[in-house]
């Protein structure tokens, strides 16, 4: 919908703290995945090998770098200073958690700039805490002051460190560095101390730890033989890195137990006398002793014999006979996986198709189809539906069709051979079944009162169909008593099929019509066959006469004509006789 | 364009959190700002007989076209003091007036795009309203009575959210 909205006034929230929340994620993961990597955490001999070859290269660049530092401390006349300020700047990345590789090219240009040790180590502290405090990058904090300590202030004020250029240009570079102290005074610590600074103190721990591996594996690549497989040397790698996590573990417990049992030991006077002799005696320590001896003789033969490059090239060497190796072993894989693949497919294929095939065969399942139509023909019939007898009727229909339907999802779950189905399928059919049973019975109760009506109903007293059986009876009478019929020669006259009685449905209503020629000679026939012996014969003189019984006493005629009299009189009055004759 | 602020919703949270009663006293306040605007722009909602007859609501209505109910269109003109969610660009909005109806919409923007369209110049032919605004933010109701505002919503809004800021701080400051 096209809302017209007018925002009076708005803040900016979202993407800043998407993009605060992406950068703080990255960083961490990165910084957790570089401690998990140096401790050596779930490697496989591939990475122990990548590992390696990282270890040793991060030893050969400190140790360039290093170099790099002393040489440009002699060319500026403090040589005296390069181990001093090596010390330095190995205090100032554990404790900030900066990495040496960042602050030695910072102190390398401070140092180059003031040519001062004291001045570039209180520059480089400044320089971090501008940093931390700016968000600026020590490289480009660093270059500015040293830029400035030689007179050029454009980068300082740059920076955006809160001094004006007229301040800049005007103040000598003691009360800039002074002020600046002032504004940006902890920031660097304040920073160090927070989870993020954590996190980079084990990030810088942990390349040190790989630079320190780095250097052994460089003094331990000189003397592995030729014959030493590089899968032996990663193999080997593997369990000394596992066998180091968990000793690191141990050392963790350790210092635990330590720190608990120190708290309580001094309190009993034998054990306290115990753990004296045996720091005094030393046993614990014998044996770290000697290993820590054993390494740095073979750390300074290994200084005589050789140096970094050549163990870079003898691992190369080695590294690529690996490659070689594995190669080989991934070709053959391939072949096989490619085999399965194509097996897989072909199944699949296989599979759908059958599904397919299936489909066709439910398409084509005429049982299936006539069920299915005679259900929806019984769900019509519902709605026409008037009685409840037919409703009655549909239902028990529809309960047989629901059985027949169960009993086809039965036979297809049993062919399939889904447990599951053959239950459900059998649980729907008992279900089926026990309703068609009631309807049943409700069915026989039904046809009962049926029975019960239809011997209720009265017979038809005129029915063509027994018409003909009541005329012959009464024909048989008739002979009985001695009548006489004219037609008792002949057969009886047979009903022209115009009068034949119609099945019902079949237009048995017509339009009224005159009688056929046909028909009236039938009527004519038909009475004269049954009724003709019965009807008295026709007066010859065309007159008939009827006979009148008066019940009257005896003896006196005048008091019987009388009598007489009144009966025809009364008649005459109530109007059922009109006329009559005197005797 | 609406004036950007930072920290103006974190200090609405801590005013809700910390000083409840400041909290409301804002909204109050920018509540006084902001209704000259959507009681203006309600006051430039056409009449009945100022629109055309095909537009008003009838019981046969062709199609999904809106039609224009003038009390309706009123009711759904108003204003919201409280911060919105961010939009596609990361902005809160601190305070907002709106037109939400859609004959609301239509009226005020109509003619924009098309001015020769046969609606809009039967329209304009039957009562003429002018256009008023810059740009994007020109129309009839609720763009107009924001442009003749001259900004003093803004400002009050503004005024009122600073003024929390300088009374939150100030009541830290002595209990602190």
């Amino acid at each position: 919908m096209a809302n017209v909205v007018i925002d009076i006034a708005a803040e900016f929230t979202g993407k800043k703290a998407f993009k605060q929340a992406e950068t703080a994620t990255d960083k961490m993961s990165k910084n957790v995945k570089k401690l998990a990597g140096t401790l050596g955490l779930a490697f496989s001999g591939q990475q122990i090998l990548a590992f390696g070859k990282a270890s040793i290269k991060a030893a050969a660049e400190d140790e360039k770098a290093q170099k790099q530092l002393a040489l440009a401390l002699k060319n500026v006349g403090l040589s005296r200073d390069a181990a001093s300020s090596e010390d330095y700047i190995q205090r100032l990345q554990s404790e900030f958690g900066i990495v040496d590789d960042k602050l030695r090219p910072a102190y390398q240009t401070l140092a180059v700039a003031t040519r001062d040790t004291q001045l570039a180590q209180q520059l480089l502290n400044l320089s971090l805490d501008i940093s931390a405090s700016t968000g600026k990058d020590l490289a480009s904090v660093t270059s500015a002051l040293s830029k400035a300590y030689l007179g050029n202030n454009t980068a300082l004020s740059k920076l955006g460190v809160g001094i004006s250029k007229a301040d800049l240009k005007a103040g000598k570079f003691e009360d800039i560095v002074s002020q600046l102290e002032t504004t940006f005074a902890g920031s660097a610590t304040a920073a160090a101390n927070t989870f993020q600074g954590s996190l980079d103190k084990l990030g810088v721990a942990s390349a040190n730890v790989q630079e320190i591996i780095g250097t052994g594996l460089i003094d331990a690549l000189k003397g592995l033989g030729e014959d030493g497989s590089v899968d032996n040397l990663a193999v080997q790698m593997q369990a000394v890195a596992t066998y180091t996590a968990d000793v690191i573990r141990g050392i963790g417990v350790m210092i635990s137990y330590i720190q608990t049992v120190s708290e309580n030991i001094n309190k009993i006077p034998g054990l306290k006398t115990l753990r004296d002799a045996i720091n005094k005696v030393g046993i614990g320590n014998q044996a770290l002793t000697i290993l820590n001896r054993l390494g740095k003789e073979s750390a300074a033969t290994a200084a005589q014999t050789g140096d970094t490059a050549q163990a870079l090239a003898h691992l190369a060497e080695l590294q690529s006979r690996y490659a070689v190796a594995t190669l080989k072993t991934n070709t053959k894989l391939t072949a096989e996986q490619l085999k399965q693949l194509k097996a897989a497919r072909l199944k699949a294929a296989l599979d759908k198709a059958a599904l397919a095939l299936n489909k066709g065969e439910e398409v084509f399942d005429m049982e299936k189809i006539q069920n299915e139509a005679a259900l929806k023909s019984q769900t019509e019939a519902l709605g026409k539906a008037t009685t409840s007898s037919q409703v009655l009727q549909i239902a028990n229909d529809t309960a047989r069709l629901n059985v027949k339907k169960s009993i086809f999802a039965l036979e297809d779950a049993m062919a399939a051979k889904d447990e599951a189905a053959i239950v459900a399928a059998t649980k729907k059919l008992n279900a089926d079944l026990g309703i068609l049973g009631v309807l049943g019975m409700q069915n026989v109760k039904l046809v009962d009162i049926k029975t019960i009506l239809d011997s209720l109903k009265p017979k038809d007293l005129i029915n063509l169909m027994n018409l003909e059986a009541a005329l012959a009876s009464l024909g048989k009478i008739n002979v009985a008593t001695g009548g006489s019929t004219n037609v008792s020669s002949g057969a009886a006259p047979s009903m022209p099929s115009s009068l034949q009685p119609r099945p019902m449905g079949s237009g048995y209503l017509t339009k009224p019509r005159a009688f056929t020629n046909e028909e009236l000679q039938y009527f004519e026939d038909a009475s004269q066959y049954q009724f003709g012996g019965m009807l008295p014969a026709a007066s010859t003189s065309g007159t008939s006469g009827n006979t009148i019984i008066v019940n009257t006493g005896v003896g006196d005629p005048n008091a019987i004509a009388e009598a007489i009299d009144q009966v025809l009189t009364d008649a005459a009055q109530r109007g059922t006789l009109r006329q009559y004759a005197t005797p | 364009m609406p004036a950007s602020v930072k920290g103006a919703v974190e200090l609405r949270r801590a005013l809700r959190t910390y000083a409840p009663d400041l909290a409301k006293e804002t909204q109050k306040e920018i509540k006084v700002a902001i209704t000259p605007i959507s009681k203006s722009a309600k006051g430039y909602v056409p009449d009945r007989g100022e629109v055309l007859s095909g537009w008003l609501p009838r019981q046969m209505s062709e199609g999904t076209f809106p039609t224009f109910n003038p009390s309706e269109v009123k009711s759904k003109i108003g204003f919201k003091t409280s911060p919105s969610k961010p939009n596609s660009r990361g902005f809160r909005s601190l305070a907002q007036v709106f037109n939400k109806s859609r004959a609301g919409s239509i009226y005020e923007r109509m003619g924009k795009k098309s001015p020769d369209s046969r609606f809009v110049l039967n329209q304009d032919g039957k009562f003429r309203a002018p256009l008023k605004g810059k740009d994007r933010m020109q129309g009839r109701l609720l763009y107009r009575a924001y442009d003749e505002n001259n900004g003093k919503a803004r400002e009050g809004v503004l005024r009122a959210i600073a003024t929390a800021g300088a009374k939150l701080n100030q009541r830290a400051t002595v209990r602190g």
